[in-house]
């Protein structure tokens, strides 16, 4: 019993203290801190090791040896469970620095790795190196060949999509205008959409408006996606060239649609509408030529 | 100050409405979270379940449809995605054997020439099919991933990403739904606690205040509550409790003043007797001696009022001896011997109709008690030159004992009264004969201390005839 208790305070003891080393010690003078990355344990519920970053101080004065000891440090990952990208049997031969390019050979051992492995070996190492200030591109070669999956190209942060936030898919909120049944009015109605996009571009606005909502009697400004010949942003002026629009009353309406949607948006401030590169007045709709902003006078 | 409010909120949890209320709140609240909880996860988990199905499906689709190119290219994944329709609206990307996205079905931000390196890129070119779902409040985001091997070799993966903000919407609109449902639901049951409580704290408090009442000596206050539930039954049967206390109240004062009036009459007598022996100077000898066999008299009277008064109480307050078979043939042979100088006395003849034996389960004493006080009065109540006939039977499994006079009879008003207390038919006469008028009362507890029934006819001015019927006592066996 009495030994179970003093077991028991000695793995306490041990934890308490590997808690305070685990914890990233502050750089000390001439001292720099970088993550280096690993592959890391299995998630419950998960077949696959995500990428992981581990913390380390770096004592090296230059470049090239702040970049030669951050690879040397992806040999031994420190966290139980974390896996090194590098396989042992891989040496650095030399990393190499021109400006913000570094280029960094491994040994021939590299080339007899899978696809799979040189590109987990490449992604850590570029994405280890590229945390570093002042480095902007990575090259890997091995015995000064070049390797694949990127050949002679540079490894950039943006080349390389770590995880599935890359491409992930945004949802927005946003107000739509369409015509209403009696021909009168807009009418707004709230529509959550998707994108691809950081933010819902204009155009991307413009192409929700071909679906009007079902069941309420609302008509859409647009009815097809051929309507819209160009969508562009200049300043905060969006340009919208139509191929062709209604005359009288029924065009102002397209046009007062399509500007709310657009002009809703916080940095669209006005929308200038053409029809074929010409005003609207030239095919019948008037008081719709030149910069348009968010109207309320048509809403119902 | 806070010694009487700890005592009030003592008795305030400790009460029933609080208890039955609390109860009735902690189910409200559970049934509550349960319809709150249990659909919500189950229309989630049905979504992932049905992603993981329609996407695992798709992206295997896509990558065994890819397994037969030689080479992936752009063009010719391109094609098999349009070809098999896997895309709807999802995105799709494929990589080589090393993670470079070599199709990417994105319209705007397409990611081809980049190296992917996701988890489920990793897992699907190591050989595995990979699913990831999360649910955010906004969507369910789903990724599916899958090899495509070629030659036995994996020549890349097939990556499939949804983005699905519809169900979550949907997921949304019924949780709010619920809720909704939930909080009408509450305020539907709060209010029907409520009127259930009020409805019950009433109705109970009409209980309470009638024991209150009845305990306070009110003995005719009368629980009024409607309704046919528990409550209602217990309000009835307090009613007929309150109803027989009353009863029982009013036969023990009538009891009281009874035996009262029975004892005064004799102790009177005894006074008046005393009193003239006492005031008469020089009184004859033979006078005295008159004056004092009526005292003696009076003094027997009272001795046998009040051993028949010992024995009604000892019948009301004790159980009878254990029962043992006893023979009532036997019981009115020996009653009739000891009537007989008695009923010679009067004139009258017994005559006693059983043969063999006839067994029943019965107190001794009691049995006896029954016979011999019937069979007395049958001699009393008689004419001169009159007839007793006595007569034991068996009628199947009852063994019936009859008593038959040719007396002065009982008007057929009075019958019902005859075993009531200090109840006698002819005053005068009984108390000629030396009645006590609790003869008959002391019959009628017996019998029904000895499992039996007592039944009486009469015809006024020709005679009565009293059955009583027992259960008879059968060898090798209880009781019948």
């Amino acid at each position: 019993m009495k030994r179970t208790a003093r077991l028991s305070c000695l793995v306490l003891t041990l934890l308490l203290a590997g808690c305070g080393t685990s914890a990233v010690p502050a750089a000390q003078e001439g001292q720099s801190e970088a993550q280096v990355y690993f592959l890391g344990p299995t998630p419950v519920g998960s077949a696959v090791r995500p990428f992981v970053t581990e913390s380390r101080s770096i004592t090296a004065d230059s470049m090239t040896e702040i970049l030669e000891e951050l690879i040397a440090c992806m040999y031994y990952p420190r966290d139980v469970g974390n896996r090194p990208l590098l396989p042992p049997q891989v040496k650095l031969r030399s990393v190499t620095c021109a400006g913000s390019v570094a280029v960094v050979d491994f040994s021939s051992e590299y080339q007899r790795l899978s696809p799979l492995e040189k590109s987990l070996a490449a992604a850590g190492t570029a994405m280890t190196l590229l945390a570093q200030e002042g480095i902007n591109y990575v090259r890997i070669t091995a015995a000064g060949a070049f390797q694949p999956p990127m050949g002679e190209k540079y490894y950039s942060e943006d080349r390389i999509l770590m995880n599935s936030q890359a491409i992930a898919a945004n949802a927005f909120d946003v107000v739509l205008y369409f015509i209403s049944e009696n021909g009168e009015g807009i009418s707004p109605v709230q529509r959550t959409i998707k994108t691809e996009e950081e933010y819902p571009s204009p155009y991307a606005l413009l192409m929700e408006l071909l679906n009007p909502p079902e069941g309420d009697g609302l008509i859409a400004p647009l009815m097809k996606e051929e309507d819209v010949n160009f969508c562009q942003m200049e300043q905060d002026v969006c340009h919208i060239d139509l191929s062709s629009l209604q005359s009288g009353q029924a065009g102002q309406l397209q046009i007062h649609a399509m500007v709310n949607t657009v002009a809703g948006d916080n940095s669209v401030e006005t929308v200038v509408v053409t029809v074929g590169g010409k005003p609207p007045s030239s095919v019948g709709v008037e008081g719709c030529d030149g910069e348009m902003t968010f109207s309320a006078d048509y809403i119902q | 100050m806070s010694n009487s409010r700890a005592a009030r909120l003592r008795r305030l949890v400790s009460s029933l409405r609080f208890r039955i209320s609390a109860a009735f709140a902690a189910l409200l609240t559970a049934a509550l979270i349960i319809i709150n909880y249990y659909p919500v996860q189950l229309m989630r988990r049905q979504v992932i379940s049905s992603k993981e199905t329609e996407m695992t499906a798709a992206a295997m689709t896509l990558a065994a449809a890819l397994e037969s190119f030689s080479e992936l290219s752009s063009e010719n994944v391109y094609d098999a995605v349009q070809l098999l329709e896997v895309m709807r609206e999802r995105r799709v990307l494929v990589t080589d054997n090393g993670g470079m996205v070599i199709y990417d079905s994105s319209k705007t931000s397409d990611v081809v020439g980049r190296l992917a390196v996701f988890p489920e890129i990793i897992g699907a070119l190591s050989g595995k099919d990979i699913f990831r779902c999360r649910y955010s409040e906004v969507a369910f985001e789903s990724c599916a991933a899958a090899p495509v091997v070629h030659s036995g070799k994996t020549a890349g993966a097939v990556y499939f990403y949804d983005y699905d903000t519809e169900q979550a919407a949907l997921l949304r609109q019924t949780r709010t739904d619920l809720l909704q449902l939930s909080a009408g639901l509450s305020g539907v049951c709060l209010f029907g606690i409520a009127a259930f409580m009020f409805s019950f704290s009433r109705r109970l408090g009409l209980l309470l205040r009638g024991v209150k009442r009845v305990g306070q000596g009110e003995y005719s206050y009368k629980i009024s509550m409607q309704g046919e539930d528990e409550l209602s039954a217990i309000g009835d049967e307090f009613n007929a409790l309150t109803e027989q206390i009353q009863k029982n109240e009013e036969m023990r004062r009538q009891f009281v003043s009874d035996a009262s009036h029975e004892l005064k009459t004799p102790l009177a007598s005894i006074h008046l007797l005393s009193d003239s022996i006492l005031q008469t100077p020089n009184m004859r000898r033979e006078d005295v001696r008159e004056f004092l066999t009526g005292i003696n008299e009076e003094i027997e009277r009272l001795t046998r009022i009040s051993e028949s008064l010992l024995n009604l109480t000892r019948l009301d307050a004790q159980p009878s001896a254990r029962p043992v078979p006893c023979d009532v043939g036997a019981v009115v042979r020996r009653c009739a011997e000891l009537l007989g100088g008695s009923a010679a006395k009067y004139g009258v003849a017994i005559e006693v109709h059983s043969s063999g034996q006839h067994l029943i389960l019965a107190d001794p004493d009691g049995l006896y008690q029954v016979v011999f006080n019937l069979m007395e009065n049958a001699v009393k109540y008689n004419r001169p030159q009159g007839r007793v006939e006595v007569e034991v039977l068996d009628d199947e499994a009852v063994t019936v004992l009859r008593v038959r006079d040719t007396g002065i009879g009982i008007p057929q008003g009075q019958l019902p009264h005859i075993f009531g207390r200090f109840y006698r038919v002819d005053k005068t006469r009984s108390r000629a004969t030396g009645g006590t008028g609790l003869g008959l009362s002391i019959v009628a507890e017996w019998v029904k201390s000895l499992g039996g029934r007592i039944d009486v006819r009469s015809e006024y001015g020709k005679g009565t005839e009293f059955s009583v019927r027992f259960v008879t006592y059968r060898k090798g066996g209880a009781a019948q």
